[in-house]
């Protein structure tokens, strides 16, 4: 079944909305910590893994874990280091990337697709 | 509705068949493709109750030296059982049921690392508190400081603590603590992602995929999983490894090339071919990708090798050896790869972690080309340790040997079974190299098999696995569930065995924080070892004093006169104040561990008590803090 490729975009958006309101506003603090640990952990890699055409859920969740999780790493490490620590101002850096994939994302939308996915599995 | 049709013609009552007297109509046959289907889902559910009714039952007071083993009630026990049974029968079958099988594995992740983080009433692991008060550093200063007296490592290689702190002021926490607990699981579900990346790139047998991920975690009791900068990077390494192996490996002989020159050569050509093919693999060709997107993936392999140079010390090397190996080998094509981690390592450490390397030099140059040695630093002196220690470290040992003689085992039958697994021997091979250059503070061959397991576990799967033809009958499954359940075994001994010293009560908890919060700036703080919840807030602003660590000599005169020899250190007019602090976690390392004679704390703390000199200024049943009469006291 082939996933609608608007879903992530979606996804990004409200989450950039919703980590906006949460932490910008500084209330609500359960569902502050469960849409910040979302945002930080999938977005900014989901906003452009999509793009691989990865066929393989799992692989896909790892990737763009892994690639959030570098991002959010290298703008920590950057505010860290330029003696510039504004956690609104590296979640806006952030919301940027995010926004920037969502955007490619869009862009990309209706051109042709290769494909990521193993081939089928045989016999050796 | 052709269901409800059948029934129809049907009797409701029909008294040859009991089972349909009731309301619903009871057909056998649809039972059994019911139960066949949702067989793994029945079993799973049982398991987590079990699990869940087990964990109430656990008593933390009666750990003995065998640590949270000892404790474990008998459903805990059967629970992990009969997720072996279920597993080891789910994976045998084929076409294989990936999702149910993943459940599986998530399940046990979720049992293993999530009972600590559910029964604990705080943060497990002295080390992993000391990691908090680096994010808690992060937070107050918006800096680090790479010249700092007691962590000068984390200073140098601050990725993980800083993206630590951006979490937790992002989710509104106070500090790290409030979530670090529950760091094992999320990692070990992280792993289980990327390893199956790397397990795909390995064979299309989704047998063997599984059963080789299934033993990683039967076989991963080193514990570099709790809230560290190693499990970060360890997971971004694997994932680095994961997406090389599935999209840019060469997949033909390695003499297919080297020897192309020789084509026109119709005697050398065939010759030289057989002999180079020999280790080639394999049976899974490359993902397809567009051109764009290997560019993508490509660079996010570079990003993720870049937070891996200023995440860790360790995971770099580890990073270019193993790509190294790949690429000597030809077997991954962007050759520039172990090149590129090299300068940024050698950059980095040149640069930005400068002030750490000029004061480690002498320490890296004496360990240096000592490969064994720095092997045995690794391993504690069972002669030194409690019996119930020296059963966890023999079970550890016991457990590496078990998953390296399957693996060898497997090996060989892989190779009889005319697979070529260069790739992967590579991978198993190319992390002893950094042994020979540090012994990492007595943890180097701890981290040898971490960065190895993957492909051990690998080829220790592949003895059951070793074909697509082998391995279909039942005896499989069998064989499955007795070296799952003996590799379980060990693993709760090996990864469980410390828990008495690694677990941490709310008393203890209480008394830290009570000596963090108060102690004035400039204070000593002497502790009996460093093992409590140390650390973890305003941890530059106190001087350290471990008894553990003193050298032998000043330890038996603290011991053989503690009040006179504390009074005098603690009269010391170079700080504020001073205070001792003794927990029930120090008193159980010094036990188990042999670094001071067993209940040496104890007589100290009793004899301080006694003494008129000293003052009892906070106390519960897990802990005490003194500090001299002389002190104004907090």
């Amino acid at each position: 079944m082939n996933r609608s490729p608007w879903i992530w975009p979606v996804i990004i958006f409200i989450s950039n909305v919703s980590i906006v309101i949460l932490a910008f506003g500084e209330f609500l603090p359960p569902v502050r910590h469960l849409i910040s640990f979302w945002f930080l952990l999938v977005c900014p890699g989901m906003a452009y893994v999509p793009l691989l055409h990865i066929r393989d859920g799992p692989v896909e969740w790892t990737l763009a874990v892994a690639l959030s999780l570098a991002l959010d790493a290298i703008v920590a490490t950057l505010m860290v280091y330029t003696g510039n620590w504004w956690t609104h101002g590296g979640l806006i850096v952030l919301m940027a990337i995010s926004i920037g994939g969502v955007a490619l994302q869009i862009i990309t939308i209706g051109s042709p697709r290769g494909t990521t996915s193993m081939p089928p599995v045989e016999d050796s | 509705m052709s269901w409800n049709l059948r029934h129809i013609d049907r009797p409701v009552l029909d008294w040859s068949r009991p089972w349909s007297w009731g309301v619903i109509p009871f057909d056998l046959d649809e039972a059994k493709k019911w139960f066949q289907k949702c067989w793994p889902l029945l079993t799973i559910t049982c398991v987590l109750l079990l699990w869940l009714t087990s964990l109430p039952n656990i008593d933390l007071r009666q750990m003995n030296d065998l640590g949270l083993v000892s404790v474990l009630p008998p459903q805990f026990f059967a629970a992990f059982f009969l997720l072996i049974l279920s597993f080891s029968f789910l994976v045998n079958q084929q076409p294989a049921r990936s999702w149910l099988v993943m459940l599986h594995i998530i399940v046990l992740v979720l049992m293993v690392h999530g009972t600590p983080a559910a029964v604990y009433e705080t943060l497990r692991y002295s080390w992993a508190w000391k990691h908090v008060g680096i994010v808690d550093y992060i937070q107050r200063y918006g800096a680090v400081n790479p010249t700092d007296t007691y962590f000068d490592a984390y200073h140098n290689w601050p990725g993980f603590f800083a993206l630590s702190a951006l979490i937790t002021e992002t989710a509104g926490f106070k500090s790290a603590v409030s979530f670090a607990n529950w760091a094992p699981v999320f990692f070990n579900l992280l792993s289980l992602g990327a390893l199956l990346l790397i397990m795909k790139s390995l064979t299309r047998d989704q047998r063997l995929v599984w059963l080789s991920v299934w033993f990683f975690f039967l076989a991963n009791w080193v514990g570099q999983d709790y809230f560290s900068p190693q499990a970060l990077s360890y997971f971004l390494y694997l994932v680095t490894l994961g997406v090389c192996l599935g999209w840019f490996r060469i997949t033909t002989s390695p003499a297919n090339q080297g020897t192309a020159f020789l084509t026109r050569s119709k005697r050398a050509a065939p010759l030289l071919g057989k002999y180079f093919s020999f280790p080639a693999s394999s049976d899974v060709a490359n993902r397809q990708s567009q051109p764009l997107e290997r560019v993508g993936l490509l660079l996010i392999v570079m990003l993720l090798m870049g937070v891996i140079t200023f995440t860790h010390q360790l995971t770099p090397l580890m990073t270019i050896v193993s790509l190294t190996a790949l690429v000597v080998f030809r077997r991954l094509t962007p050759r520039g790869l172990p090149l590129l981690m090299t300068i940024l390592t050698i950059t980095w450490l040149s640069y930005m972690a400068s002030p750490f390397l000029s004061s480690s030099v002498e320490t890296v140059s004496e360990t240096t080309a000592q490969l064994f040695s720095n092997a045995d630093a690794t391993l504690i002196d069972i002669s030194l340790v409690s019996p119930g220690q020296a059963l966890v470290a023999m079970m550890g040992r016991g457990l590496t040997a078990f998953i390296g003689g399957l693996a060898i085992l497997g090996g060989i039958r892989r190779l009889f079974c005319g697979s070529r697994d260069l790739t992967a021997v590579l991978l198993v091979i190319s992390p002893i190299a950094p042994l020979a250059i540090s012994s990492y503070e007595g943890e180097m061959a701890f981290r040898v098999y971490l960065f190895s397991l993957p492909f051990l576990a690998f080829f220790a799967a592949a003895l059951l696995y070793p074909r697509w033809t082998s391995g279909v009958s039942a005896k499989t499954a069998l064989i499955s569930i007795i070296l799952s359940s003996i590799m379980l075994g060990g693993y709760f001994f090996a990864y469980y065995g410390k828990e008495r010293q690694y677990h941490f009560t709310q008393g203890e908890f209480a008394a830290a924080q009570f000596l963090y919060n108060t102690a004035p700036r400039g204070s000593l703080l002497i502790e009996g070892t460093p093992n409590y919840p140390s650390r973890f807030k305003n941890y530059e602003i106190f001087s350290y004093v471990t008894i553990s660590r003193e050298p032998a000599a000043g330890r038996i005169h603290l011991i053989g006169s503690p009040v006179e020899t504390l009074s005098r250190w603690m009269s010391n007019d170079a700080y504020s104040r001073t205070y001792l602090i003794i927990t029930r976690s120090q008193k159980a390392e010094v036990d188990a561990l042999g670094v001071m004679p067993p209940g040496s704390l104890d007589e100290v703390e009793q004899a301080l008590k006694q003494s008129p000199e000293f003052k009892v200024i906070f106390s519960n049943k897990d802990a005490s803090i003194l500090s001299n009469q002389q002190g104004e006291g907090l």
